[in-house]
């Protein structure tokens, strides 16, 4: 691959984290915020698996397959403790949630 | 009893009978033997008296009051004590109707124990306590028909003058206080400063009456005549002369001399207005002027002694003739309507008041200085001791001693004038033959001082100018050998006599034609019958005084107050526009700074809003301006 290829990686790493910024911003709905952190956690995955190209040990992509099952177990608790947040209080939206916990 | 309390007995019995006289409504019935008890208790002391005898208790520490009584003092005492207890006598009768009787004689005794503290204090303070005591029971006496028209402010003249004297008395005793020079007049050996001494000498002059402070003698006329024969002869007058006596030996010459033309300046003019007055009281006054200016000339030439001994006489000859006057007075009033003081409406009295007229005769001719009478020795003794003075000084000195002596034949002439215009002659009034007579307890007293009058109790020599009172009151009194002054005043004392009686004899054209006359209309005439005018003098002064305090008030409150007004406004204006500085310059920036705070504030308070995505907005644009700053600077 040529070095020019190579920066469209950090393009679509950019656009990525972008999106995800977006996504967080704009919408009010907990389970697009998740979604949007997730989106931003795969950029920064894009971004180090486009940099172990240059590091023979390849231990950036190792480190981009260690940080998707991280967060899969964090999207697992994440989607379990909004759910639980909206059994018990019926809320969904960001601005309205008051307090997590102890009720 | 020891001496010590013998004198108080002597100084405080009069008082105390006064008070008690005042307080129980008893009258002379108590005051006279309160005074006869203080007369005889100072005659027993005259006799037991070795030289002196004083007494001082400390008062403040450094300032002692001390009495100091030598024979002068005590003679002194025995003639005032004699004199008030002959004038008490006679006020019983003549006070008898007044319903303030009781009040006139509690003044006497007040007054009378004044006079007696006056002559025992040694300490000047102590002397100027006496000397205001007897001033204020003056003013009570004088004043004593209060509800007249006229006597209240006769009355306050009479003292402001008196307390325009004093005050020089006062500064003149401060002075010599702060010179540091002893203030028992017995322990004043060293000659006084120039200054002190004239002020204390006009102090004494206020009190003796001298020009210009002898208007108030004239005010003092509207007091009961009882009381101003104690006034003129013993009590309040002598005072005066009592006080240059016991300090000519201290007063430095050029007061001396000072002293000298005032006595012979009054005397004269006192002399010459009393010759065309028509109020008996008036020439009484005007007579008593005069011979105090006699007295003070003496001082003034040296004769301390001579003046002394005039002053013991004339006490008795001038009470004698107030006391005859006061008689007149009585019966003028008993008989007519008419004016009872005025001798235009007088006349032929000899008949109607025989003792009045012996007794009147004999005082008048004492004080004309007559010789075998009182006043001839001692007022010869003056002029003789002026005549020396003026040949020790010689030039205008002799103007002085020529002065007194052509005042004698004035003193004649007055005297002469008006004992036959009252007693002589027709009756220019119709008395009603009415219940006057004389009353026993007016003609006592008058003989015993017409008797007192003569020379027979002076001396048994009459023209000799040594007495025994002199020598009982240690002065050796041989000095007055004049060659040929008695001589001289004796013919002046004659012409003044024969020149009265040629002019005022029965049936002459004045003394027919006398109760027509008016008083003078000529300016000099006004002048002299009016006394220089120095009554009306006193008046316009006090105007000018009142008219001082009405012009500092004025000013007060135009220039003083307006002045405060506009400092006030002033300052109201002021705080007015500071204000205004304060709102705008001072407040002006807090505020400013407190609204662009506000202002920021509230611009800022978006950054922290309760939206948490704006929160995360600013948030990444914060790292962004982080990373940015890290990347490019």
């Amino acid at each position: 691959m040529s070095e020019w290829l190579a920066t469209y990686y950090l393009y679509l790493a950019a656009m990525l984290f972008s999106a995800g910024v977006y996504v967080v911003i704009t919408k009010k709905n907990l389970v697009f915020i998740l979604i949007g952190v997730e989106l931003m956690l795969n950029a920064g995955n894009i971004v180090f698996a486009f940099f172990s190209r240059f590091d023979a040990l390849m231990r950036g992509q190792i480190f981009a397959v260690f940080s998707i099952v991280l967060t899969v177990c964090e999207v697992a608790v994440a989607l379990a403790i909004l759910l639980n947040i909206y059994k018990k209080q019926k809320v969904s939206d960001f601005d309205e949630l008051r307090e997590v916990g102890n009720e | 009893m020891n001496d010590l309390m013998v004198l108080l007995v002597v100084l405080f019995s009069p008082f105390v009978a006064g008070v008690i006289s005042y307080a129980f409504r008893m009258g002379a019935r108590i005051v006279m033997p309160g005074v006869g008890i203080s007369l005889v208790l100072s005659i027993y002391l005259l006799t037991q008296l070795g030289d002196s005898i004083s007494y001082s208790w400390v008062w403040i520490e450094g300032l002692s009051f001390s009495l100091f009584i030598d024979r002068t003092a005590l003679g002194l005492v025995c003639v005032v004590n004699l004199v008030s207890l002959l004038v008490l006598l006679f006020s019983s009768k003549y006070m008898e109707a007044d319903s303030g009787k009781h009040r006139y004689f509690g003044f006497l005794g007040f007054f009378i124990s004044s006079m007696i503290g006056l002559l025992m204090a040694d300490h000047l303070i102590l002397l100027f306590l006496f000397w205001e005591l007897v001033g204020l029971a003056s003013y009570l006496l004088i004043g004593f028909w209060y509800n007249k028209d006229g006597i209240p402010s006769s009355a306050k003249m009479a003292f402001m003058v008196n307390r325009v004297a004093d005050a020089c008395l006062l500064a003149g005793i401060v002075m010599l206080f702060a010179l540091d020079l002893p203030l028992d007049l017995s322990s004043s050996f060293q000659s006084w400063p120039l200054f002190p001494a004239l002020l204390i000498t006009l102090g004494a002059f206020g009190k003796s009456a001298q020009f210009p402070f002898s208007g108030w003698l004239l005010k003092a006329m509207v007091g009961p005549t009882p009381v101003s024969a104690l006034i003129h002869a013993a009590t309040m007058v002598a005072a005066g002369v009592y006080l240059l006596i016991r300090i000519s030996d201290v007063l430095p010459d050029e007061v001396l001399i000072f002293i000298a033309i005032t006595g012979c300046t009054t005397s004269l003019y006192a002399a010459i207005c009393a010759v065309i007055q028509h109020d008996i009281k008036r020439i009484l006054a005007f007579s008593t002027i005069s011979q105090l200016g006699y007295m003070v000339l003496g001082v003034g030439v040296g004769a301390a002694s001579a003046s002394l001994f005039h002053l013991i006489t004339h006490a008795f000859f001038k009470a004698g003739l107030f006391l005859g006057a006061a008689a007149i007075i009585h019966f003028m009033h008993q008989t007519t309507a008419k004016d009872g003081q005025d001798m235009r409406y007088m006349g032929g009295l000899r008949s109607k008041l025989p003792w009045t007229f012996k007794a009147v005769l004999v005082c008048g001719l004492a004080l004309a200085g007559l010789p075998l009478f009182s006043g001839f020795l001692s007022k010869d003794a003056i002029l003789i001791a002026s005549w020396h003075f003026a040949l020790e000084l010689g030039s205008s000195a002799y103007l002085i001693a020529e002065l007194a002596i052509f005042t004698a034949l004035l003193t004649a002439f007055y005297v002469g004038r008006m004992v036959l215009l009252i007693f002589f002659g027709t009756a220019r009034t119709d008395y009603e033959v009415k219940p006057a007579r004389e009353y026993k307890r007016f003609y006592f007293p008058l003989i015993t001082l017409a008797l007192l009058s003569t020379w027979i109790f002076f001396t048994l020599n009459p023209f000799g100018h040594s007495s025994w009172v002199l020598q009982t009151m240690g002065y050796n009194s041989s000095a007055y050998k004049g060659d040929l002054i008695p001589f001289l005043s004796v013919l002046m004392v004659l012409t003044g006599l024969t020149l009265a009686y040629s002019f005022f004899k029965p049936n002459t054209k004045y003394s027919k034609e006398y109760q027509g006359i008016h008083n003078p209309t000529s300016r000099a005439g006004l002048l002299v019958f009016n006394g220089l005018y120095l009554e009306s003098i006193y008046a316009r002064l006090g105007d000018a005084v009142g008219w001082l305090a009405h012009a500092m008030k004025n000013i007060d409150l135009r220039v003083v107050d307006s002045l405060l007004h506009f400092v006030a406004i002033t300052s109201v204006v002021g705080s007015k526009i500071l204000a205004l500085f304060d709102r705008f310059v001072i407040d002006g920036p807090v505020n400013f700074v407190a609204h662009l705070s506000s202002y920021l504030g509230k611009r800022f308070a978006g950054l922290s809003s309760r939206d948490g995505q704006i929160q995360l907005i600013w948030l990444i644009l914060i790292v962004i301006l982080i990373l940015l700053g890290i990347v490019f600077f």
